[in-house]
């Protein structure tokens, strides 16, 4: 009984790591020219990691152990007006490619309709299993 | 006579439930960096199913190359596990509905055809 539900709770917990990828996202490009943070100079590309975890040998769930800063460098644009220019008169920008992240971005959307088929397929498959009563 | 075909349906539930559990969880991981798809041999397990008499099953899990592993190993096929989820749930389907069938037909000669 206990493991009739398990792939429902596998798929629901790859729908919510899916959907905190896409919230990472959505911050990457919400933030593609954000030049100041709190913690001082400019935002950085952030990125999920993805790690899997056992329920029983037959079903393994995904989630999230970390967020991680992209460590390559930004890029560099000469604006001396710009208020965080340095002496050079070079300003930099956040390391967010926005074409990069629409990739991402559609790589998730589509994981994330993936495991809600698979949720509606085992609900069906279990509306049958009931309807086995009905002789 | 003992009938065979409850048993056999029983037993196609059983394999199908457990394999549809092992497809969600390579769906489920499909993005996780190291992830190795796992299937069971659906006729091997049914097979052996059938030879066993105990209500606990065991099932030899086994990691089918369905493609190259990605650049971070991951060798889940989303394509090749939908098409699997699809032929499996069916089946469940098909076991649901003969299991149906047979007990109308069970009922049918209980009540005397009536």
């Amino acid at each position: 009984m206990k493991e009739m539900f398990l792939p429902l709770k596998v798929s629901a917990t790859a729908l919510e790591a899916q959907k905190i990828r896409l919230n990472t996202i959505a911050s990457n490009v919400a933030n593609a020219s954000s030049t100041k943070t709190a913690d001082g100079g400019p935002y950085r590309r952030k990125d999920v990691l993805f790690r899997s975890f056992l329920y029983d040998e037959s079903s393994v769930g995904v989630d999230i152990p970390k967020i991680v800063e992209d460590q390559r460098p930004g890029r560099m644009v000469f604006e001396p007006s710009h208020p965080d220019a340095d002496k050079n008169g070079y300003v930099s920008y956040p390391n967010v490619n926005v074409i990069e992240e629409m990739v991402n971005l559609m790589a998730a959307s589509r994981a994330y309709e993936a495991n809600l088929t698979l949720i509606s397929t085992y609900k069906d498959m279990f509306t049958k299993t009931l309807g086995i009563t009905n002789v | 006579m003992p009938d065979s075909t409850m048993k056999i349906l029983e037993k196609l539930l059983d394999v199908t439930a457990y394999r549809q559990r092992i497809l969600t969880s390579n769906i489920a991981n499909a993005d996780t960096p190291g992830y190795r798809a796992k299937d069971i041999d659906f006729q091997r397990e049914l097979d052996s199913a059938m030879k066993s008499d105990s209500k606990t099953m065991s099932y030899t899990i086994y990691e089918p190359m369905t493609t190259l592993p990605n650049r971070d190993g991951n060798t889940v096929n989303i394509e090749v596990e939908m098409a699997k989820i699809a032929e499996n749930s069916l089946t469940y389907t098909a076991a649901t509905q003969l299991l149906t069938m047979k007990l109308r037909m069970m009922k049918s000669a209980i009540r005397g055809g009536v």
